[in-house]
């Protein structure tokens, strides 16, 4: 399945939440998609620590769709996720296992013997979607399942590798989202 | 002031609820109370993750302190600037003075030097800088 379907897919899963959150993190990711509900960050910084961070101010629902070299480079923070075990997180992963920059470097996910073991022994429950986003019967199955699951939840979601060139600036509007919810939000940490 | 007179400080008085970090060299008895049963604490694996919880929690409009050695401190100033200019963060950085950092590249924050008078900016990053002396069991 191309990245692209498979983005669409999780936004028509997500987007009409209320209670949930969608962060794309990575230009490539921000490109594939015209939705101004989802949070686009770029993927120099540690969101997985900073999402955790908001996670714990918000009752919200965070999804957080990501690619495999993301979450090699931030692995530790995925880790201290993890041992946190925030019920609001989900992690959703896009595996292509090569850097989409048209170059063939592989981003050595799949060289980890067992990273779901890896993730699964630091505290997170893992599943992989990959046959659910296959077809669209599959697809509303997983949906109501994710509705009411509980996190901290990490999923991998195998995707072809297309690659992109000169795809231009990178996207953030996370500086929007948080004066939209600075408006409405009232903590519950006490 | 004792080690539980300052987290009562810092909690009631000045209003900080979410606590991140590692222990400070100088000060691992300050930690000895730190237990996320009695508080939010959060202990990290690194600073830098600390940091971007910190961060976190202070985009979510809830005060914040982050303990960190000084070494690592003066190795984030960039990090921090970047946090603090996507929303100013209310959050308070508690360091030691082992080494002189350099404080001063740390843009929008106040640094607090000394304990029994401090006065916080409000509604802004804060660095509390600890002495020999100033806390004690």
């Amino acid at each position: 399945m191309h990245r692209k379907k498979a983005l669409s897919y999780i936004e028509s899963i997500f987007i009409e939440e209320n209670n949930t959150v969608v962060f794309y993190i990575g230009k490539y990711l921000a490109y594939e998609s015209n939705n101004s509900s989802v949070v686009k960050v770029l993927s120099n910084t540690d969101w997985f620590s900073i999402i955790f961070g908001l996670s714990m101010c918000f009752g919200k629902k965070m999804i957080v769709v990501c690619e495999d070299f993301y979450l090699m480079r931030y692995l530790n923070s995925a880790v201290q996720i993890a041992i946190g075990k925030p019920k609001n997180i989900i992690i959703l992963c896009l595996v292509t296992d090569t850097y989409l920059l048209g170059c063939k470097q592989n981003t050595l996910f799949n060289s980890v013997n067992s990273m779901k073991g890896l993730l699964f022994g630091a505290g997170f429950l893992v599943h992989d979607y990959t046959a659910y986003f296959k077809n669209k019967t599959e697809l509303k199955n997983l949906s109501s399942r994710l509705r009411t699951i509980e996190g901290p939840l990490f999923s991998s979601i195998s995707v072809d590798d297309d690659k992109m060139f000169n795809i231009g600036k990178d996207e953030c509007n996370f500086k929007d989202f948080l004066n939209k919810i600075g408006e409405t939000h009232v903590s519950n940490l006490s | 002031m004792s080690y539980l007179e300052f987290l009562r400080v810092l909690c009631d008085v000045w209003g900080y609820r979410v606590f991140v970090g590692m222990p400070v060299e100088g000060y691992e008895e300050l930690f000895k109370y730190m237990v996320p049963e009695y508080m939010h604490y959060i202990p990290t694996l690194s600073a830098n993750i600390a940091l971007n919880i910190a961060a976190g929690v202070s985009y979510g409009d809830v005060k914040s302190v982050l303990f960190i050695d000084s070494l690592d401190l003066s190795k984030l100033t960039y990090e921090i600037n970047e946090l603090n200019s996507i929303k100013c963060m209310d959050l308070l950085i508690i360091t030691n003075g082992v080494v002189n950092a350099v404080y001063n590249e740390i843009e929008l924050s106040s640094v607090v030097g000394n304990l029994e008078d401090a006065t916080l900016l409000k509604d802004a990053l804060n660095i509390l800088i600890l002495k020999d002396g100033d806390l004690h069991a």
